[in-house]
């Protein structure tokens, strides 16, 4: 085991597999970009200086590059949470109203004056969980008791969730005296610090967090007892099961710890961007995360590069949305557009199998001459 | 042509394949410059272990697959068959190892499906399929009922019905895909002799097997493949079982396993009056009791779908506890889930090996860690200890000499040997108590084999371990076993407790029902 590994002239099939799948990646970025091109020039009046816009707006001034940084730190949070369900092969999408959820419940706590500040955030923080996690919790638990299908409960309870959470914030929660629906203002006590605040330039703690986060789903996915349960059962369910893995308790704690995740994200959001909770709909980080943990292969380890490329794109566009008349939907074309890129598994699959009876071609060759 | 033969005297060559090449998509390379010649009026044993590229040589004759290098030649002119259809057309025809008929059809209906004969050119016109299917089974003698569901028909007859099938389609080429896995001693008796009544019609029979006995007994010529390429042709009168087994393997094998006498001790498992009903009402296991003792290997054989599966599921946990009882060590195990029945010392090989023994996508470290990985030394507090895993892993690899390119390699970049192997290392490697071990050789090669035997032996001198023992391969079963019961539609019939006289066609004779032993001998099997 001492040498190392020698260089051979050819690739074997799982390399090409990978060679691929960062190619594939890679082209479906591209193509949702020159996408959002087509897009532009098709309904820009000045489609040159738009489209300088839209690869340049997010690192054109500092300012801009504090709401990149902004838009980046909710979805980190979501991000792992979704490849932490999508490991153990449970599609639950709830993470989307999750997130509201967590919200809500956070913001219920922290709006409560009278808590000493640091331990005010972390209560806030707790309530944030424990809202998402039970958004979570309800799918899998459907699916655990009555067989019932993941991904359809999933998408129904979003709408449930959605109206509810939109009753909450008009209702109940709402403060008369804000003129607007939205809630209370949260304590000071409750807020997190900015770590960027320069001026108008601002970044709050939250973005630190996340990055925490991601380490930590990393650390929980492919270090820990936890993810190698996760992960065997989404690779395999039979297995798991005859291996004596609970398969049912995987999926469990697969939610709260998602859960976990999505609701610490919301109460960075709520106590470190906002004033007071104003969503009368969920966000749609939730959705941002299906897309992000897709083209992360479900691997934390490749979510930061991935959220950075929506949050890049999702600021540009807001950008267009200013500057010009270009719509905002422009991105949320080019959302879909690399979905189904990265969906599409047979994408350059006839070039994959040159590439691989090419390479098994130099290796009978080699094998040959070696002996 | 270097390796152009002679035009023998009993036929012309009437199909060769010439120099095929072919490469699945993970890189796999499957055939290397095959060549294989058929002659008119011949039986060909396509000879070779599992992976040695049989199969794919014979899919790319039947255009299941596209080679990516050589040709074909079909009575000396180039063909590109494209797809089973097109092969169909130009007379050849494939049985396949795993049945492709319609359960819920009738004999007639399947015969005729693809090809259905019309009334009024929109109508399934019964009648007339029915005559095609009765003209055809006389014509070829080979008796059906057309009117037979095929759900209600056992092995050796679906087997006819897949034969006529292809016949009907005016085949002139006959691949069979290991015909007699699924068989009895005496169906592969009568399978042997249809397939000399085609041969004397001018069919051409190309035999996959790897059993060399049959080889030898129905052959005229043999090609032996050996991890993808031809390592010999020969006529069958030239070569012995010795040669061809070398050919295969490529050293001298030692099939037969040495063994002392058992000295069992006390009963592990248990199994009182177990019942199992299925989904049909069927007892699928009807109402047997029987011991297994440490230090003894229990063989089970019958003819499969005679509650062989199903005993062995509801002693691992897989199905539920219906009626009657298990006790492993005097424990019930009734209402115990898979985890708390491993951890009382249960070994499991389950049949199907790609969705129970292993997940295929992972590292081969990951699947020799599943049934232990939340305890030490495995982990800690929760976390894994990688570097101990990868350690274990690598003498697991080198203990039961598996091909790869080690731990961290995916399961899936390993032949079928290497997988069971895999599986093994992980089962075989704890203190066992009692291995359930179905099929645990099924389709993989020699050498796996021969590993894999020798474990399940060493595991009963070393540890007592008990051992139940499926298998269809009924010579595995007498050289493993200790003693052996016969299983027939959910009963046991018979009971061997010593093995000295019983041969493959005595177990046959139970396994079919033909005979049944005498309840006083059964019940050797219960030691109390």
């Amino acid at each position: 085991m001492n040498k190392k590994k020698e260089k051979l002239p050819y690739l074997s099939a799982i390399e090409v597999e990978k060679q691929f799948s960062i190619i594939r990646t890679a082209m479906a970025a591209g193509i949702a970009i020159l996408f959002c091109f087509v897009l532009i020039i098709l309904s820009s009046k000045n489609p040159s200086q738009d489209i300088i816009t839209f690869l340049t707006a997010p690192v054109s001034s500092f300012n801009r590059f504090c709401t990149f940084l902004i838009k980046l730190s909710p979805l980190l949070f979501t991000s792992c949470a979704t490849c932490i369900l999508f490991s153990a092969d449970t599609p639950n999408c709830s993470v989307e109203t999750a997130f509201f959820m967590g919200a809500i419940s956070a913001t219920a706590i922290g709006t409560i004056q009278g808590i000493p500040p640091v331990i005010h955030f972390l209560l806030m923080a707790l309530a944030g969980m424990v809202g998402a996690s039970i958004v979570l919790l309800i799918p899998s638990l459907l699916n655990f008791t009555f067989n019932a299908n993941i991904l359809v409960c999933s998408l129904m309870l979003n709408y449930i969730m959605n109206l509810l959470g939109n009753y909450l914030v008009t209702g109940p929660m709402k403060d008369p005296s804000a003129g607007w629906e939205a809630s209370a203002k949260i304590a000071t006590s409750a807020k997190l610090p900015k770590f960027i605040n320069m001026g108008p330039s601002q970044v709050h703690c939250g973005l630190l967090i996340g990055l925490a986060v991601v380490v930590l789903a990393w650390f929980l996915l492919y270090k820990s007892k936890f993810g190698y349960e996760s992960r065997t059962v989404g690779a395999n369910r039979s297995f798991a099961r005859f291996s004596g893995i609970n398969i049912g308790k995987v999926v469990v704690m697969g939610s709260v710890v998602a859960g976990a995740m999505t609701g610490l994200g919301s109460a960075c959001e709520i106590s470190g961007y906002f004033d007071r909770l104003q969503w009368n709909t969920s966000p749609g980080y939730g959705w941002d995360a299906i897309m992000i943990a897709t083209l992360a292969h479900n691997n934390p380890k490749f979510v930061v590069p991935a959220a950075m490329f929506v949050a890049y794109i999702r600021t540009s566009a807001d950008m267009l949305n200013i500057t010009s008349v270009v719509p905002i939907e422009v991105v949320e074309i080019a959302q879909q557009v690399v979905i189904v890129m990265i969906a599409a598994k047979g994408l350059l699959s006839g070039l994959e199998k040159k590439s691989v009876v090419k390479n098994a071609k130099k290796q009978m060759a080699y094998v040959k001459e070696e002996g | 042509m270097e390796n152009n033969e002679k035009t023998a005297l009993n036929g012309d060559i009437v199909l060769s394949m010439e120099n095929i090449t072919k490469i699945y998509s993970n890189g796999f390379v499957a055939n290397k410059d095959i060549n294989l010649q058929l002659r008119r009026g011949e039986i060909h044993g396509l000879v070779g272990e599992n992976g040695a590229g049989k199969t794919t040589l014979m899919k790319v004759l039947f255009g299941h697959e596209t080679p990516e290098r050589g040709r074909i030649l079909l009575n000396g002119q180039e063909v590109h068959i494209e797809s089973p259809i097109h092969a169909l057309d130009l007379g050849i025809g494939m049985v396949h190892q795993h049945f492709m008929l319609v359960n819920s059809l009738s004999v007639a209906e399947n015969m005729v499906l693809g090809t259905e004969p019309k009334k009024s050119g929109v109508f399934y016109n019964k009648e007339e399929a029915i005559r095609m299917t009765e003209e055809t089974a006389k014509k070829f003698n080979l008796p059906v009922d057309p009117n037979a569901l095929i759900k209600d028909l056992p092995v050796g007859y679906k087997q006819r019905v897949e034969i006529l099938k292809v016949l009907l389609r005016g085949v002139k080429i006959l691949i069979l895909d290991e015909p007699t896995a699924v068989l009895t001693p005496q169906e592969t008796e009568e399978l042997f002799e249809q397939l000399v009544a085609l041969k004397k019609q001018g069919y051409t029979i190309v035999f996959i097997s790897h059993k060399l006995q049959e080889v030898k007994q129905i052959c005229d010529r043999i090609t032996v493949l050996r991890l993808g390429q031809v390592t010999g042709s020969a006529n069958i009168e030239d070569v012995s079982i010795q040669d061809i087994s070398r050919m295969m393997v490529g050293r001298d094998v030692m099939l037969n396993i040495e063994k002392e006498k058992a000295k069992p001790k006390k009963t592990v498992l248990k199994v009182r009056n177990l019942i199992h009903t299925n989904i049909y009402g069927v007892n699928s296991i009807d109402d047997i009791s029987f011991d297994v003792r440490a230090g003894e290997i229990l063989g089970v054989a019958g003819v499969e779908g005679n509650g062989q599966s199903e005993l062995s599921e509801t002693i691992c946990g897989l199905l539920p506890i219906k009626k009657g009882t298990i006790e492993i060590d005097g424990k019930s195990i009734d209402h115990k889930n898979i985890n708390q029945i491993r951890a009382m010392g249960v070994g499991m090989v389950h049949e199907d090996r790609m969705i129970y023994g292993v997940s295929s996508t992972q590292a081969i470290q990951e699947n020799l860690i599943s049934d232990r990985y939340t305890t030490a030394p495995y982990s800690v507090h929760s976390i894994l200890d990688h570097k101990y895993i990868d350690g274990w892993s690598r003498d697991r690899i080198t203990e039961f000499l598996v091909k790869c390119d080690g731990p961290e390699a995916p399961v899936k970049t390993l032949s079928g040997g290497n997988v069971q192997k895999v599986v093994a290392a992980r089962e075989f490697s704890s203190d066992l108590k009692l291995l359930i071990a179905s099929h645990p050789t099924r389709g993989i090669d020699v050498g796996a084999t021969d590993l894999i035997r020798r474990k399940i032996v060493e595991l009963r001198d070393r540890l007592d371990t008990a051992t139940l023992l499926f298998s269809a391969d009924l010579n595995e079963l007498i050289n493993v076993s200790d003693s052996i019961i016969v299983m027939f539609e959910g009963k046991i019939v018979a009971y061997f407790e010593d093995l000295t006289d019983v041969t493959p066609e005595v177990l046959g004779e139970y396994m079919l029902g033909v005979k049944k032993q005498d309840d006083s001998v059964i019940g050797g099997v219960i030691h109390e």
